[in-house]
């Protein structure tokens, strides 16, 4: 997922407090409401920032669409009438498969 | 036997002559068993007379059928929490192929009132779009107000609902909203829209370019 400037303004405050004359860049930012402009340098940091958030949890994106195939509850009660791992062991190699950055 | 009687006109002058058309074979024409007058190339025939099968005819020939209003808009911009009414950020659809037929709505941006350009029998739809991230939703809500008044007071004949329920990333969701309105005075009859969310961090998606939640009016007919 790419963010826009239109993710990072959406955060600021609810309502239909600014739009765009044109396309979507800061030199077309228009306000509505009484709320302060933001900066261009604000916007881009903070565009920017949503982006390193997203990417940094890419991992755990990762793992949880893997945990998701898993069918977990039947895991833990076969090793559990079997005396086996398997569900602590799928989980530890997803983990490693996919380290936290 | 009944009888053939031409009978001239007192005041006319004229001379009135029945010709044979250019003919080797022997023809009869049957006059009507009713009073009136026949027909020619120049007369008219009221529709009521008219009886029986209609030939096809082509609709190119005919004038003040078919749909005669239509106009989509669409939200340009996204926002966070409720918008009530839905004022801002609107533009009449621009892109591949749009049709605008007819003055199209006019929208005033202060009220959000959307006054039509005609009396008749209009659908008007708005679709919505919602966008959040890793959190349920119970509700987005997109009301159709309606005006007799011009404004004065409202009811609101027609709801659309949806709701999200967190795909643990950016999950999105669509609804509808359709209702048909007889307007028969366009001074006073109009709509607005409004917008409200459970929780204030869904999104209501806009898009400078596509159709993501966007208004349509279309006049059905006369009314």
């Amino acid at each position: 997922m790419t963010y826009t400037l239109e993710d990072y303004l959406v955060q600021l405050h609810t309502g239909q407090w600014f739009g765009f004359d044109g396309e979507h860049i800061y030199a077309n930012l228009v306000i509505h409401s009484s709320d302060a402009k933001p900066s261009e340098s604000d916007c881009t940091a903070g565009v920017a920032a949503l982006q390193t958030t997203w990417d940094g949890q890419a991992y755990a994106r990762t793992r949880k669409a893997k945990y998701d195939l898993l069918n977990q509850d039947e895991m833990r009660f076969d090793d559990q009438a079997n005396s086996t791992t398997t569900w602590v062991d799928a989980i530890n190699a997803i983990k490693a498969a996919h380290p936290k950055p | 036997m009944a009888k053939v009687k031409i009978t001239g006109h007192a005041s006319g002058s004229g001379v009135l002559t029945i010709t044979a058309p250019n003919t080797s074979t022997d023809r009869t024409v049957t006059l009507p068993d009713s009073t009136g007058t026949l027909l020619d190339t120049t007369s008219g025939l009221d529709a009521t007379k008219l009886s029986g099968n209609l030939p096809a005819i082509s609709g190119a020939s005919l004038t003040g059928v078919g749909i005669s209003g239509v106009d989509t808009w669409v939200l340009s911009t996204g926002f966070t929490g409720n918008a009530d009414p839905l004022t801002a950020n609107l533009r009449r659809d621009n892109t591949s192929a749009n049709s605008l037929i007819g003055t199209g709505m006019a929208l005033n941006t202060s009220t959000g009132l959307w006054t039509f350009p005609a009396t008749g029998y209009w659908q008007v739809s708005a679709y919505v779009t919602y966008k959040v991230s890793a959190t349920d939703v119970r509700y987005g809500v997109i009301e159709m107000d309606y005006t007799a008044n011009n404004g004065t007071s409202f009811t609101t004949p027609s709801i659309g609902r949806a709701s999200i329920a967190n795909m643990s990333s950016v999950t999105y969701t669509s609804h509808n909203n359709t209702k048909i309105f007889d307007i028969t005075d366009t001074t006073n009859q109009k709509v607005r829209f409004s917008i409200f969310k459970a929780v204030s961090g869904m999104e209501t998606v806009g898009n400078g370019t596509e159709n993501e939640t966007y208004f349509t009016f279309i006049k059905l007919g006369d009314t």
